[in-house]
């Protein structure tokens, strides 16, 4: 009885003991705790070192799949669809020149074979039926109000008229094909350039115009006969008073077209639809004849990618950003071409004008700051950008033999190697042979069709890069009064063992068949005899790209056949 | 506000037993444990959109050298006695082009002799082997017999993979350079063959990035001395200023030096080995005269053909035993046109079928990926095939069915159609 009070006392005045952990059940527990935390702590500083890991490899795929994908889209639009260079003077009537597979052109800059990071691909494109057209700006510039203003070119009677009149049509702000001011431009042509610069890969496009008015359509100039009243705006005399002034003072600032000052009129002219065409004469405009394109000289033809000719660094090309620059408190300064070419806006190409190359930076210090930085930046951390071409004679091939095993190709009466145990020259890349590889343009080889002593025109790489263009049948280089050969061209001499027609000075520069220093090479493969032209088959760029938080370097062999649809 | 009632004791308190806090442990584990599985989950998916990334690419470079070289189509095996034969336009021709696989198969005793079968028939020469002997169901082209193993792996391999062997920071203007020795670690750990001009096997590459960090350079080593850690990139392995019979690399019959752009600064090196990971062969179907059906197969590490007695080997064919009712009575139809269902018959090990995989219907060369295994009684698997077969599997003059033969190679990461070629 005393205890069931006693009991009845302590549930009355105090509460129950708590049952909680005992010291031992506390150990157990925190070990084991720790030990899980460890185990897990372990497996996921794995797992996340392995998805950090998968992180850049899947960054790096995503960017080759980007640069990869805009190289086989350009490549596949090019324009020149035989990538075949034109002799100096090649007949281009002969059917066998097929000039309509051989529109615009393809050049390629091997600076040092053994440098990874100078090349240059550089071509004409046009869509296919049913594609999307290319894209770029016109006039989108902002005035001293901080408004966007359209750059609109009057008509022949020089009104620029209004919404209610009706604006001239044949204008680049049209061609895109809209009634409104959109300040958006595009064309189913462009010149594309591809290039590294520091680390970085550019690709720059500029549209070939294609007006959506009948006028001028084939041309390209806003304006028949009067396009020089029209583009005289990139002008000091036609920027008119007042702060929007400068609105126009730089060409590239406001418009993404392909142009060039024309050295008769000293005025800006576009290029069209013609400038494709190789077939014209030596005053025609193609984008075949180097001075015309972007990136060279419209006096010499050169192209400038050294900021000076002697030991100056390589640049590649001007960037959107060097091409766009232009003083605000003084816009007759900065990059003038090709609006203009003045003593206080000299001409970017020629390499008297200075330049000097920020190795640090990547820039141009005369043109640095341009409004349109970075919208040519294709890829950043890339550190290979490297270019070989597909050379038939190479070597000869698994099978060691030249030309088909087995075959007197060439028929001159010994099948695959000469008397002397040496490879027939006549076979050595026969088409059908398993002959060439893919090698740097300018290799230090012996054999080959672009070794470096294959080197046609040294005057074209008198700055030391060496180069593969299209050329134009009638480009007179260096003011020669004869047109110049390209500064490679492979072709083989057929089964007469000489260039061209046997015993007849194809090309008129006074040698038969044989020149100075052999066979008359700039003969070799002319159009309707029995030689056999090599036009590039093919192209390999292996590129680099670096993902910088894992440190993780990727790269990729991309290979594209230069005859696709072609025999 | 608790209130509590005089005379009325609050409810007790009571701690958690270890039990308890093992079953929470438990169960906090099996959480962890799923979320933990999600990584490698989530790695292997990553992994396999590297592999189709890098197969992508593949696929269209060994476009571009059948676009270079349509006499993998037209005369695979490029006689050019039998250029204007019809043997390669007949309809209903079936071969493969694989570079790499033909070289393997060549020289799978790793004695440079060629494999026979029982028959004297060259396991190199068909793609497939029916128990010890070569089948005589798809052909196989290198397509060129002269080449080498590296000439192989060039031309039908993909030489952007790397393994990364050593890394050092390592500082110094090197410009020109066309050698370098290398810290002292660098080389002892490599597991590699020297011959007797040291160039070295599996190929070595060092990669060296420049001081301000926005390029690197990258030169296939010609020569590793471990004696000094001298190692070169130029072909003048001698020094001799001349061009020796084995030094011209890359064949273009000059001296290559190689040497670093100019003003060079390197900061880091990286050792690196070449791995041929990914690899491509061509099937061909000549549907019609002038028209043949291409698909480039692109493998992973694949496993080449190696001893052809081994009842793993990675080209064995197995019988296609499907059954179906054909005019009233149960047949044996093998490929049968329409059906996704194929049975599949072996002995012993089960053949490495894998979900999500690849076979080969030999009979008509024809790829064909792996959508589910429906069945397996320990001798017939069966298994849901996509698409259902295109074509049955041909019979003979008796109309008997014939060339009802599949076989499961490992590694392959995609087959891709390039649709039909002149």
């Amino acid at each position: 009885m005393k205890q069931i009070v006693l009991t009845k006392r302590r549930l009355a005045t105090s509460p129950r003991p708590r049952a909680g952990f005992t010291l031992v059940e506390m150990l157990v527990s925190v070990a084991l705790v720790v030990l899980m935390m460890t185990l897990f702590a372990s497996i996921f500083q794995l797992a996340t070192g392995a998805m950090s890991t998968q992180k850049g490899l899947a960054e790096n795929d995503q960017r080759s799949r980007l640069v990869l994908n805009a190289l086989r889209n350009d490549l596949s639009r090019r324009t020149m669809k035989l990538v075949l260079p034109f002799a100096a003077a090649e007949d281009v009537t002969q059917p066998g020149a097929q000039m309509s597979l051989r529109q615009g052109y393809f050049y390629v800059r091997e600076g040092n074979p053994d440098d990874p990071t100078d090349d240059i691909l550089q071509l004409t494109v046009a869509t296919n039926p049913g594609e999307d057209p290319f894209f770029g700006i016109w006039g989108r510039r902002l005035n001293a109000s901080g408004q966007v203003e359209a750059l609109l070119l009057p008509d022949q009677n020089g009104n620029l008229g209004d919404q209610a009149t009706g604006f001239w049509r044949n204008q680049p702000e049209f061609d895109d094909g809209a009634a409104d001011l959109n300040f958006a431009a595009s064309s189913p042509r462009a010149e594309v350039c591809y290039f590294l610069r520091n680390g970085s890969l550019y690709r720059r496009v500029l549209l070939i115009r294609q007006p959506s008015s009948p006028s001028g359509a084939t041309s390209g100039q806003p304006q028949e006969g009067e396009q020089t009243l029209n583009l005289g705006v990139f002008q000091a005399s036609g920027w008119g008073n007042g702060s929007p002034a400068q609105k126009y003072a730089n060409f590239y600032a406001c418009a993404d077209f392909s142009a060039y000052l024309d050295p008769s009129s000293n005025l800006l002219k576009f290029h069209g639809a013609s400038s494709l065409d190789n077939s014209g004469s030596w005053l025609s405009v193609s984008l075949g004849n180097p001075r015309y394109r972007f990136g060279h000289n419209v006096i010499t033809g050169m192209p400038r990618e050294l900021s000076a000719l002697q030991n100056g660094s390589y640049f590649g090309r001007f960037t959107h950003e060097e091409t766009s620059a232009f003083r605000y408190t003084d816009p007759s300064k900065g990059f003038g071409y090709p609006g203009r070419v003045t003593a206080d806006s000299p001409n970017p190409y020629d390499f008297n004008t200075a330049l000097t190359y920020n190795a640090e930076a990547g820039k141009i210090v005369e043109y640095a700051g341009g409004v349109r930085a970075g919208e040519d930046l294709l890829m950043t951390n890339v550190h290979r950008f490297d270019i070989k071409l597909w050379d038939p004679g190479l070597h000869p091939g698994p099978d060691l033999a030249a030309g088909r095993a087995g075959f007197d190709d060439d028929g001159n009466g010994v099948t695959d190697f000469l008397p002397n145990g040496q490879l027939d020259p006549g076979e050595l890349g026969f088409p059908g042979s398993d002959d060439g590889g893919f090698i740097d343009l300018g290799h230090n080889g012996t054999r080959g069709f672009y070794r470096a002593s294959a080197l046609q025109n040294p005057a074209y790489c008198a700055d030391g890069a060496f180069r593969f263009d299209t050329w134009h049948p009638q480009v007179k280089f260096n003011s020669n009064d004869r047109p110049s050969p390209p500064p490679f061209r492979g072709a083989l001499p057929g089964k007469d063992g000489l260039p061209g027609d046997r015993g007849f000075d194809d090309d008129q520069n006074s040698q038969v068949d044989y020149g100075a220093s052999g066979l008359d090479r700039n003969e070799l493969g002319w159009p309707g005899t029995d030689d056999i032209p090599l036009p590039l088959k093919a192209i390999q760029i292996r590129i680099t790209f670096f993902e910088n938080s894992t440190r993780q370097l990727r790269d990729v062999t991309f290979l594209f056949p230069l005859q696709t649809g072609l025999q | 506000m608790r209130t509590i009632l005089p005379g009325k004791a609050p409810p007790a308190r009571r701690g958690s037993t270890l039990t308890e806090v093992l079953v929470a442990l438990m169960i906090m584990s099996i959480g962890l444990v799923s979320l933990a599985t999600l990584f490698p989950l989530a790695t292997l998916r990553a992994a396999k959109a590297v592999q189709v990334t890098a197969a992508t690419d593949l696929r269209y470079n060994a476009d571009t050298l059948l676009t270079m070289y349509p006499e993998m189509i037209l005369n695979p095996d490029l006689d050019p006695l039998s250029d204007n034969l019809p043997g390669f336009n007949q309809p209903s021709l079936n071969w493969v082009i694989d570079p790499i696989g033909y070289q393997a198969a060549l020289d799978s005793n790793k004695q440079g002799q060629v494999r026979l079968d029982p028959q004297n028939i060259a396991y190199a020469d068909f793609y497939g082997q029916e128990g010890n002997l070569a089948s005589r169901w798809v052909r196989r082209y290198p397509f060129n017999r002269g080449m080498t193993k590296s000439l192989a792996e060039d031309f039908g391999g993909m030489p952007d993979t790397v393994s990364i062997k050593y890394e050092k920071t390592v500082t110094g203007a090197i410009g020109g350079a066309t050698e370098m020795t290398l810290p002292a670690d660098a080389l002892s750990s490599l597991k590699i063959d020297l011959d007797n001009a040291n160039r070295p096997s599996p190929p070595l590459r060092l990669t060296l990035f420049s001081a301000d960090g926005r390029t690197s350079v990258s030169r296939d080593l010609t020569q590793v001395n471990p004696g000094n850690n001298l190692v070169k990139w130029t072909e003048d392995l001698n020094g001799n200023g001349q061009l020796d019979a084995g030094e011209d690399t890359n064949l273009n019959g000059g001296l290559d030096q190689h040497p670093l752009p100019p003003n060079f600064i390197v900061t880091s090196i990286r050792l690196e080995e070449h791995e041929a990971r990914y690899s491509w062969m061509l099937t061909i179907r000549r549907v019609v005269s002038g028209l043949a059906e291409v698909d480039v197969v692109v493998f992973f590490r694949r496993n080449l053909p190696a001893d052809p007695n081994d009842a793993k080997s990675d080209e064995r064919l197995y019988p296609v035993v499907t059954m179906a009712t054909v005019g009233g009575k149960p047949t044996m139809v093998g490929f049968y046109q329409g059906s996704p269902v194929i049975d599949v018959q072996y002995d012993g090990a089960r053949p490495p079928i894998r979900k999500g995989g690849f076979l080969f219907d030999a009979g008509n060369a024809r790829w064909y990926r792996i959508t589910n295994i429906l069945s397996d009684n320990g001798s017939r698997v069966s298994l849901l095939i996509d698409p259902p077969a295109i074509i049955s599997s041909p019979r003979d003059d008796n109309g008997n069915v014939a060339g009802n033969l599949v076989m499961f190679p490992k590694g392959v990461v995609e087959v891709f159609s390039l649709g039909t070629r002149p």
